[in-house]
């Protein structure tokens, strides 16, 4: 009895297979297909795509872009990407990225450093972006595959897979553009990358990001500051002293936001955190990697009140505190080639005071009966001033080494002067790397010192610069109210400069430019960009544009164009190249009207056309 | 009674069995009568797309004899697909040999050299069909689709001489010209408008390769070798044309409008060969065909792919009968169309 009724039901069934067959083919083979195709690769590409972004800047003639790459790092809108590409951003606020999604949004530079070629980008966004996690560089092995994300000649998300072929590379394909010295190795992988690929997110298949591209040799590698350095020089440049606020805690960058260090008496001691605790947010603004702390910091404001949320053994709290001030001088350092004019000598008269004392040529004077670093003009005058018999303590520089020179001044053999028998010259054109003030805030205590920009230190609080490390430290542990005596050489001459620390005037939140409003155009999809429908050849002539063919009911087609016509003018204007084709008509949207002028067998004719969408 | 039962049971598990195996691997023969092989979908290594690929790939050279490009074989019947600029008028077709290690089983008919008619030109996307009149069938590819490409997704394409080179999809929807690029930028090239769009690659390209297939790694075609990325500073970068534009444009180009033919059959040429719509009152519609059958053979030609029918659509005559075989619930079926001619 029930077989009996099964053998109906089956074949049934067999007859909806049969009869699925070929029609249901289709669908599932597809999907079958598709998922054939998939390898890890494209998972990877389709998890951490969405939070690539193109970077671009108009150029100052406005004629012609230069652009980048970067990642979204957080939600906000913050892109890691390299200095070289957040340097394009002038201050002119003309700069722009384009996500994933081809829309526009404003961007601006938040923080570089070149000599690493590190930098943090902002966009203003409206939502939350998609982003990528942050992965740690030490933890590549060479050959391992990795996968770079970035838009080479404008065209969004185009991928360069390889293989890590170095770790610790040098850097010697682009010079200039990455200092190993000041940085470390970089990542070097195996496909070599086109322009404009520069700052692109380097991905392993685990989809975390372990590394910007920098450089390519143009043949077959590339590559890529190393992601753990992007850690150590974001937590640099947007470190508490940077940004110009207290809050007091040392956060660990290299992974989770672990507070390493809580300064005694800071805001943050104060709030109770401790270390050991892991931050998790500061307000809104989610943490979830030490980086996270830092570009958190960089929105801070002396005064402001925060909360700051975080785990302590595996419990969720948050403490509230008022972010203090920072004490500043108010200038920044660089390092600098600048022009040292140094006083010579250039000869000796045989039998002179100067020769019995010791001078030799090439003697650099440096000081000068007391007075630091004469100028030729001031060594001479020093000498005119005394009389015959008087002695003159010369400072000089013999082969880098300080001497001091006593020499007893003569008589002239004609005049009642003082004879040295001494010719100094100065030697110009030779430039030396020296520590110089790069800029003086305005309103800071500093400018009201009288300090400039361009100042090369001498001493700051007695202790001699050599490097911008030995400014750094001689401004630590100071505290508002606390005095600085600066030494700086300009113009040849010593000068001292007495500076009382202040309060930070503005932090980095406040110098930063306001971001723009939304004014760009969006991107257009490509469903609403006018179409004409000609294939264009150049002419026989020079600057002649041709009609080849006309795609099938296209506007073109319509309007009657024909092989051979040669396209005059559009709208009035002249048209010489395709390019000027393609652009009278991009500027336009579908249901416009142009009006071509046209030359067909010789006869001038005009044709207007109404533009469509894009088929 | 219970040896029925289990009989039946039986029955059910083979039905069940030929259900789930239904997806075909690409590159097999159409499943005919509802008969599905029973192979799973996977994708294949170069070598396996290469042993299957090269037979089907074309050298072309002009009347001269000098090399122009390459070309694609997508019918048996001789149905080639290349570039418009590399398939001069009178020019010829040469199929490629495997050379050792891409030997496929069984081996593959020496290299034959033809003659090839340009059936269609389609300058808008740069695309040209080609035929040649070959005695035996021709290793053909089958045709992709270029719609669900994802980033990232392996690769082959094919050049001439007899080059297979494994890569990459690194970009989609890309073109030869910067898409911010202004005029008088030194970074623009040539523009045409239709090098939007284009599927790029990390494949090595050359003049030689132009026309050629890429092939994805389930041995379909998804897109023409067309032309080399001229960015300044672009490197290792190929560009192709999708094969959803070859798609559309082949069966625009070989409508039967354009052909002044009617028989009256709509044909999606993106999918494999369903009639969409039938028009009242057409010689398709006298003939007995309906929308939703699935068309097997159109002429002499098998069809397996929508494009196939405007191929043989392409070889039809007014005023002979087109014969067509379908399937329609299952079950074959054959009628005979006669064709008319277009405008009566």
């Amino acid at each position: 009895m029930r077989s009996a009724q099964l053998v109906p039901v089956l074949i049934a069934l067999l007859s909806w297979l049969v009869s699925a067959g070929v029609p249901a083919v289709a669908a599932d083979e597809r999907a079958a297909e598709q998922s054939a195709r998939r390898t890890p690769l494209v998972n990877t590409i389709e998890h951490c795509s969405p939070a690539t972004v193109s970077i671009f800047q108009w150029g100052t003639d406005l004629k012609t872009m230069v652009n980048g790459s970067g990642a979204i790092i957080h939600e906000t809108g913050y892109v890691v990407t390299v200095a070289h590409v957040a340097d394009y951003l002038l201050p002119n606020n003309l700069g722009f990225a384009v996500l994933y999604d081809g829309k526009r949004y404003p961007c601006r530079k938040i923080a570089s450093f070149p000599q690493s070629e590190v930098a943090v980008v902002k966009i203003d966004l409206d939502s939350p972006a998609p982003v990528i996690q942050l992965g740690r560089s030490s933890e590549l092995k060479v050959s391992e595959p990795v996968v770079a994300l970035g838009n080479p000649g404008g065209w969004p998300c185009t991928v360069l897979a390889g293989a890590i072929s170095r770790l610790n590379a040098p850097l010697n394909a682009a010079p200039g553009v990455f200092s190993p010295a000041t940085g470390g190795g970089v990542i070097e992988f195996t496909p070599a990358a086109s322009h404009g690929i520069s700052g692109a997110p380097v991905f392993t298949m685990s989809d975390k990001l372990v590394g910007m591209v920098n450089a390519t040799n143009m043949r077959n590698v590339t590559y890529a500051v190393p992601a753990d350095l992007a850690r150590t020089r974001i937590s640099q440049l947007l470190s508490e002293s940077s940004v110009g606020v207290t809050i007091g805690l040392a956060v660990d960058c290299m992974g989770e936001a672990k507070v390493t260090a809580v300064e005694p008496g800071s805001p943050a001691d104060k709030a109770g955190l401790r270390v050991g605790d892991v931050l998790t947010g500061i307000g809104k603004f989610r943490i979830s990697d030490g980086v996270h702390y830092y570009l958190a910091l960089a929105e801070r404001k002396p005064d402001e009140r925060i909360t700051i949320a975080f785990r302590r053994g595996g419990e969720a709290k948050t403490a509230e505190l008022t972010v203090g001030p920072r004490p500043s001088v108010g200038l920044s350092v660089v390092k600098k080639d600048v022009e040292i004019a140094r006083v010579l000598v250039m000869g000796l008269t045989p039998g002179s005071p100067a020769e019995k004392a010791g001078f030799q040529v090439n003697d650099v004077i440096v000081k000068a009966n007391g007075q630091e670093l004469p100028t030729r003009d001031d060594f001479i005058a020093i000498v005119q001033a005394l009389k015959p018999g008087d002695e003159l303590a010369v400072g000089v520089l013999r082969g880098g080494q300080p001497q001091q020179v006593k020499a007893t001044l003569g008589k002239q053999p004609t005049a009642n002067a003082p004879f040295l028998g001494l010719a100094v010259s100065t030697e110009k054109g030779k430039k030396e790397s020296r520590i110089v003030v790069g800029s003086v805030a305005a309103g800071s205590s500093a400018e009201k010192a009288g300090i400039q920009a361009d100042d090369v230190f001498a001493t700051v609080n007695g202790k001699a610069i050599q490097t911008s490390a030995d400014v750094i430290a001689a401004l630590q542990r100071l505290k508002i109210g606390d005095e600085l005596a600066i030494i700086v050489v300009r113009g040849g001459r010593t000068k001292e400069f007495k500076v009382k620390l202040d309060s930070r005037r503005q932090s980095l939140a406040e110098t930063l430019p306001p971001p723009r409003p939304h004014a760009l155009t969006p991107g257009r999809p490509p469903s609403e960009l006018p179409f004409l429908g000609i294939a264009m050849a150049d002419g026989p002539e020079k600057d002649q544009v041709l009609v080849d063919s006309t795609i099938a009911d296209s506007p073109a087609e319509k309007a009657g164009f024909q092989h051979g016509d040669v396209i005059a003018a559009i709208d009035g204007r002249r048209i010489q190249t395709r390019a000027d084709v393609a652009d009278a008509v991009r500027v336009k949207s579908a249901g416009d009207t142009i009006s071509v002028d046209i030359l067909r067998a010789g006869q001038k004719q005009t044709v207007k056309v109404t533009l469509g969408k894009q088929p | 009674m219970m040896s029925r039962s289990r009989i039946a049971g039986a029955v059910l598990f083979l039905a069940v069995a030929a259900f789930s195996a239904a997806p075909v691997r690409a590159g097999d023969a159409p499943p005919k009568e509802g008969v599905a092989e029973p192979q799973a979908v996977r994708a294949l290594t170069p070598d396996e797309i290469a042993r299957q690929c090269v037979p089907a790939t074309v050298m072309l050279a002009g009347s001269n004899g000098a090399a122009t490009g390459c070309g694609v074989v997508i019918h048996e019947a001789g149905y080639i697909l290349t570039a418009n600029g590399v398939a001069p008028d009178g020019g010829s077709a040469t199929t490629m040999t495997p050379k050792r290690g891409q030997a496929p089983q069984p081996p593959a008919p020496p290299a034959k050299k033809f003659t090839y008619r340009v059936i269609a030109r389609m300058p808008q996307i740069d695309a040209a069909l080609l035929k040649v009149d070959a005695d035996a069938a021709l290793a053909a590819v089958p045709l992709g689709w270029s719609d669900d490409l994802m980033l990232g997704e392996a690769i082959v394409a094919i050049g001439n001489p007899n080059t297979v080179s494994a890569g990459i999809i690194s970009g989609l929807d890309h073109g030869d010209v910067s898409p911010l690029a202004l005029p008088n930028d030194p970074r623009r090239g040539t523009t045409y408008s239709f090098r939007k769009g284009m599927i790029q690659t990390n494949t090595p390209g050359g003049t030689g390769s132009f026309g050629g297939p890429l092939i994805n790694s389930v041995g379909r075609l998804i897109g023409l070798i067309e032309a080399q990325n001229k960015t300044r500073g672009a490197i290792g970068v190929t560009l192709a044309v999708p094969i959803d534009r070859v798609r559309t444009a082949a069966a625009r180009a070989l409508s039967e409008k354009t052909l002044g033919l009617r028989v009256g059959l709509t044909v999606d040429p993106m999918q494999t060969a369903k009639i969409t719509a039938v028009e009242p009152g057409s010689p398709a519609e006298k003939a007995g065909l309906r929308a939703g059958d699935v068309l097997i053979q159109a002429g002499k030609m098998p069809v397996t792919d929508g494009v196939h029918y405007y191929l043989a659509l392409a070889a039809a005559k007014a005023g002979e009968p087109l014969p067509i075989e379908f399937q329609r619930d299952g079950k074959a079926q054959s009628v005979s169309v006669a064709v008319e001619k277009a405008g009566k």
